[in-house]
Order: C-alpha cells, then sequence, then structure tokens
C-alpha cells in the first residue's frame, strides 16, 4: 500500500481526496441531516448547462460552471417548500430533471459540446494537475474558514431547517443563502477534478455512516472525515492494485463502508 | 433526535477527539512526505518501452520494434479512442516510458493531463521521445477554415481515423521507427530493416485485400461514426450517409428520417458502425429499410480474434462480404 504514495500521481489524487474528505464530509452533514441530498446533483446539473452554455457561446466553460452554480444556488436557497405535502427535496429534483434537459438541448447542435460537458461532469481524480489542487485548496479553505467563524450561525441553522422547513423557509434567511453559495462553490470546484459520481459519494456517504453510528456532533464530524479518509485510501490502493478505475474504485470503497456501519449500528440496536 | 445532537456540535465537550484528530493527519502529512523523498523505483533496463494509445499502433510498433521493444496500449480497440477512461497502470507505463505514441490530429483529449502527471518530461509533447504517428498521412476532409467549436467537432483537424486505410501504415511505421531511432540510435539499421520486411508483407497482404474486396466495388453504405472514409476510398467503398449528423452528436429524430429515406432512395443494404456505439439508431434504420447492420472493428482488439493489423483489415472485409 505504501509504495502507490511514492508516485506523484497517486500523491496528488490522495491529497485531493484528502481534501474531499474533509470538505464534503462537513457539507454531507449538514446536507443529510436538512434533507436535501441531491441538491449535489441539481448543483452539478445546473453547472453542465453553464459549460454548455459556453459552448454555444465560446465563452471559457469553467467560469460560467462557476457562474451558474452560484446563480442557481441563490436560487435553490430561495425556492422554499412551503407546502407541506411537497418536500423540497422535490423540488431540487425538478430543477435537476429540467438542468439536464437544458444542458442537452443547449448542446444538440453543438459537436464537441458533449464531450466539454462530460470533461467538467466527470473530471478524473487521475488526472488532477498540481494547480488543480492548489486552486481546491483556496476555495475549500476560504469557505472552511468562514464556516469556522460562524460556526454557530450554520450549525444553527441546519437545526432549524431539519426540524421545521416550512417555518424556517418563510422568511429570507441571508445565512442560508451563504450556505447555499458556499456549498455550490466546493461542488463545483469538487465536480471537476473528481467528477459527479466521486463528490456525491464523498457528501453523503461519510455522513449517513456517521450519523448511522454516533449520537455526539463532534464525533459525527470526526467520523464522517475519518471514513471519508478511509474509503479514498481503500479505493486508491484497490485501483492501484488491480489496476482499476479510480474514481469508480473510491465509491465501491464508500459503499463497503456503508454496509459496515449499517452492520454495526444494528448489533448496537440503534435505529438510524 | 438531531435537536439533541447538534446544538452541541461544536462544543468543547469532547476537546481530546479533536486533538486526536489533528495529531493524526500531521502523521499522514508527515509520513507523505517521507514517501516522496524516498528514492523512485529504478526502471528495469533492457527493452525500449514504448506506450501506445491505441491497438492498432502498438501492433505497428510492435512490428517494426521486433524484439528491441516493449509495447503497451493504453487504448483498447473496443473503446472509443475519442474517450478512454483512464486506469493508474496508464501513468505509471507513461512515467517510464521511451517513446510515447499518439494517433495525433486531437483524436485523443484524454491524453494530455495523464503524460503530465506521469512527469516524464522525455515523452511530452515534442520531446524526442514523443511520436504523433499522423505526420505525413495525406489526411482526407481537412476543413479549409479555422473551424471554431460551435462548427466545428471532434475532427478538427481533418479525419483522424487515418489507420483505417492499410496503406497509411507506410507513414505511420515511419513515424514510429523516427522517434524509435531518436531514442535508440544504436539499432537504427535493425528498426530500418524491420520496417522494410513489416511493409514487404503489407504490400502483399494489400494486394490480397484488394482482389477480396472486388465485390464490395461501389457498394452502398451508411455508417454511424465518420471513422471510415479512409476504408471507403481504398476499398472502393460508397458512404451515402452518416447516422450521426456530426462527429459525436448522436442522431436526432429529424436526421433519422433523413437518413432513412436516403437508405430508401439509395437502397442501401448495409449499415456500418464501430462496436462501441450504440445499436438503437442503426437498428431503427435497418428496420426501416430492410437494410443489415454490420458490426465492423474499427481497431486492433476490437473483437477478441483481431490480435494485429492485418488480421483487422481480413476481419473487415469478410464482414462485409458475409453481408452482401
Amino acid at each position: 500500500m505504501l509504495e502507490m504514495f511514492q508516485l506523484p500521481f497517486m500523491q496528488q489524487a490522495f491529497i485531493a481526496c484528502l481534501l474531499m474528505a474533509a470538505m464534503l464530509s462537513y457539507f454531507g452533514v449538514h446536507v443529510v441531516t436538512r434533507g436535501i441530498v441531491f441538491i449535489d446533483l441539481a448543483l452539478a446539473q445546473i453547472s453542465s448547462v453553464g459549460v454548455a452554455f459556453a459552448v454555444l457561446t465560446g465563452g471559457d466553460p469553467r467560469l460560467y460552471a462557476v457562474l451558474f452554480t452560484l446563480a442557481g444556488a441563490l436560487g435553490l436557497s430561495l425556492i422554499q417548500s412551503n407546502h407541506r405535502r411537497v418536500p423540497q427535496e422535490a423540488i431540487i429534483g425538478i430543477i435537476y430533471a429540467v438542468a439536464s434537459a437544458v444542458s442537452m438541448l443547449l448542446i444538440a447542435k453543438t459537436p464537441h459540446g458533449d464531450s466539454d460537458v462530460t470533461a467538467v461532469l466527470f473530471g478524473n481524480i487521475l488526472a488532477v494537475s498540481p494547480q488543480q489542487i492548489i486552486e481546491i485548496a483556496i476555495v475549500f479553505g476560504l469557505v472552511g474558514v468562514v464556516h469556522f467563524i460562524f460556526r454557530r450561525r450554520f450549525s444553527g441553522l441546519m437545526q432549524a431547517y431539519a426540524e421545521d422547513v416550512t417555518a424556517a423557509g418563510n422568511r429570507l434567511n441571508p445565512w442560508n443563502i451563504l450556505f447555499y453559495l458556499s456549498l455550490a462553490l466546493v461542488i463545483s470546484e469538487a465536480v471537476s477534478a473528481a467528477g459527479v459520481l466521486q463528490v456525491f459519494a464523498y457528501l453523503i456517504v461519510p455522513a449517513v455512516c456517521a450519523l448511522l453510528l454516533f449520537q455526539n456532533a463532534s464525533l459525527i464530524l470526526l467520523a464522517a472525515f475519518v471514513i471519508g479518509l478511509l474509503a479514498s485510501l481503500g479505493g486508491l490502493y484497490t485501483s492501484y492494485a488491480y489496476d482499476l478505475p479510480t474514481g469508480t474504485a473510491i465509491v465501491a470503497g464508500f459503499g463497503v463502508l456503508f454496509l459496515l456501519s449499517l452492520g454495526l449500528s444494528a448489533l448496537r440496536g440503534r435505529r438510524p | 433526535m438531531f435537536q439533541s445532537v447538534f446544538p452541541s456540535i461544536y462544543s468543547s465537550r469532547h476537546p481530546g477527539v479533536l486533538a486526536t484528530a489533528a495529531k493524526i493527519l500531521a502523521l499522514v502529512v508527515l509520513s507523505l512526505l517521507l514517501f516522496v523523498m524516498s528514492p523512485a523505483a529504478m526502471a528495469a533496463g533492457g527493452k525500449i518501452k514504448v506506450v501506445t494509445t491505441s491497438q492498432d499502433l502498438a501492433a505497428i510498433a510492435r512490428s517494426v520494434g521486433g524484439d528491441k521493444v516493449e509495447v503497451f496500449a493504453m487504448g483498447k480497440g473496443y473503446q472509443n479512442p475519442h474517450f478512454v477512461p483512464p486506469r493508474p497502470s496508464f501513468i505509471l507505463k507513461l512515467k517510464d516510458a521511451d517513446l510515447l505514441v499518439s494517433s495525433g490530429l486531437d483524436l485523443e483529449p484524454w491524453l494530455q493531463p495523464l503524460v503530465e502527471n506521469s512527469r516524464n518530461a522525455n515523452v511530452f509533447t515534442n520531446a524526442s521521445g514523443y511520436v504523433d504517428a499522423s505526420v505525413g498521412v495525406p489526411l482526407l476532409q481537412v476543413p479549409s477554415n479555422r473551424v471554431t467549436r460551435q462548427m466545428g467537432d471532434l475532427h478538427g483537424f481533418g479525419n483522424p481515423h487515418y489507420w483505417l486505410d492499410p496503406v497509411n501504415a507506410k507513414y505511420i511505421s515511419a513515424n514510429i521507427v523516427n522517434g524509435l531511432k531518436r531514442v535508440d540510435p544504436q539499432d537504427a539499421a535493425y528498426f530500418d530493416q524491420q520496417r522494410q520486411i513489416f511493409l514487404k508483407q503489407l504490400s502483399g497482404k494489400i494486394t490480397g485485400w484488394m482482389n477480396a474486396a472486388k465485390p464490395l466495388q461501389g457498394l452502398k453504405v451508411i455508417a454511424y461514426h465518420n471513422s471510415w472514409p479512409y476504408f471507403e476510398k481504398r476499398f472502393g467503398l460508397n458512404i451515402v450517409a452518416l447516422l450521426e449528423p456530426k462527429p459525436g452528436i448522436p442522431p436526432s429524430p429529424k436526421h433519422l428520417q433523413e437518413v432513412i429515406r436516403k437508405a430508401k432512395e439509395e437502397n442501401v443494404k448495409v449499415i456500418i458502425m464501430d462496436p462501441y456505439f450504440p445499436r438503437s439508431g442503426p437498428d431503427l434504420v435497418a428496420k426501416a429499410t430492410g437494410a443489415k447492420v454490420v458490426v465492423l472493428p474499427s481497431s486492433v482488439g476490437a473483437f477478441p480474434d483481431v490480435t494485429d493489423y492485418f488480421s483487422l483489415f481480413d476481419r473487415q472485409i469478410a464482414l462485409l462480404k458475409q453481408a452482401l
């Protein structure tokens, strides 16, 4: 296992994974607790609309991806379902489907567009460049600092939305908008480096496992990070040892950790 | 339940946990640094390590390199050469490679980040260990003016599927031999000799294929992707329509209708496609027109029994004749 870390490209992949494990496991706890699990897929799809738009107009795909994702996040933070029988997740689902369709319509007449959108949506962890890692570290670092300084605000927010979305959503909350915008930044960075599938796994699985295993909030955050780290190491190693696509191996590793967590929590007789 | 959990989320009730986490993190970073500093694995000597982007280029490199080379193909013949999913072995092989042979013409957009991450400056573009196999090939469908992204396509420099005319192996093998001579000048005469043997074998095979393909002269076909113009020109086929309106764009209903109309008008009996494209479009046209769908190997390795550059054309011509 150790020899793979002598290779610069595996070190780069590991550092990228480490950054994602740290940042996404934290956001994952928020997202899972608030019941907006598919927010990541919706935002990624909106970023692909940005890429498609850039391809159509000849603009910079990365810039448009970030701008569209931020705009989408702003919209998502404002559109709150006030209806008891229409959960927020349903609205996110609609945005996901419509954004997918719009990006396909935009690139329908632009050859190569498909592969441009694919390149943004399915970044490959093996192709991550040192510059990309630095960019990710800066963005994640800034977002992390903001979330750390205002940690009480954000945890209060999570609690409020987890308890009663309707009541919390009835008033315009600038902290909620900030939460969505920072989530959008983090996701568009992560997706361009590692692809939608891997980012979704990093966001959701560690949080779910940690919530299954622990009650204490600090422990939940720590466990989520450790689970992200374990899946990264296991996936990178499996991919290296058996020469398998790396992102896919990591996601499969998350699957194993989820089953283990489920088993452990069942043994302890705790209901999820 | 979260009510009771999260107010304490950042409380200092468990300072020990966070401190331990910080220690673990420090250890991980420290051990990483140690790995970086340890000596890199020594590359094994002996043969010239050649990495190619496709099995076609690998087959030709093996022919001209003989027992002086060890060849690894990243893309496999059953994969779309435009989109090959990277695996760790690609970068490992690139790291130790003496020679990298690519198809050029932007056929392989996935290659560049992997080469950069291999940190092997010997095979960077324009370095002595880099071969663009397309140099000198008389290209077809070269756009007359610079192609922008909107109107351009996967084939911005001309059609990149040039290995599907066996005569072009003359240029491909010359490019590879030049690369081999750059990295191993002592064996220059050997590589020249190997190439002569390969070309002699090839010209015999080409005569055979031209004879075998006589019944295919003027055969009207519809193709899925625009991969076949070189094959078409060499063996006298007539591609009357493409299922993809532009390379990389799946057929729309309207385009399918147009293809069906054309197929009926021209009485097309054969639809050819590469193995890695979806069959639904070709099957639809086949059903509407009574034509037959023929999945042709478009690269060495596309089918298990297409193991070298010669069996590629053997198989293509045999399959097309079967469909007549």
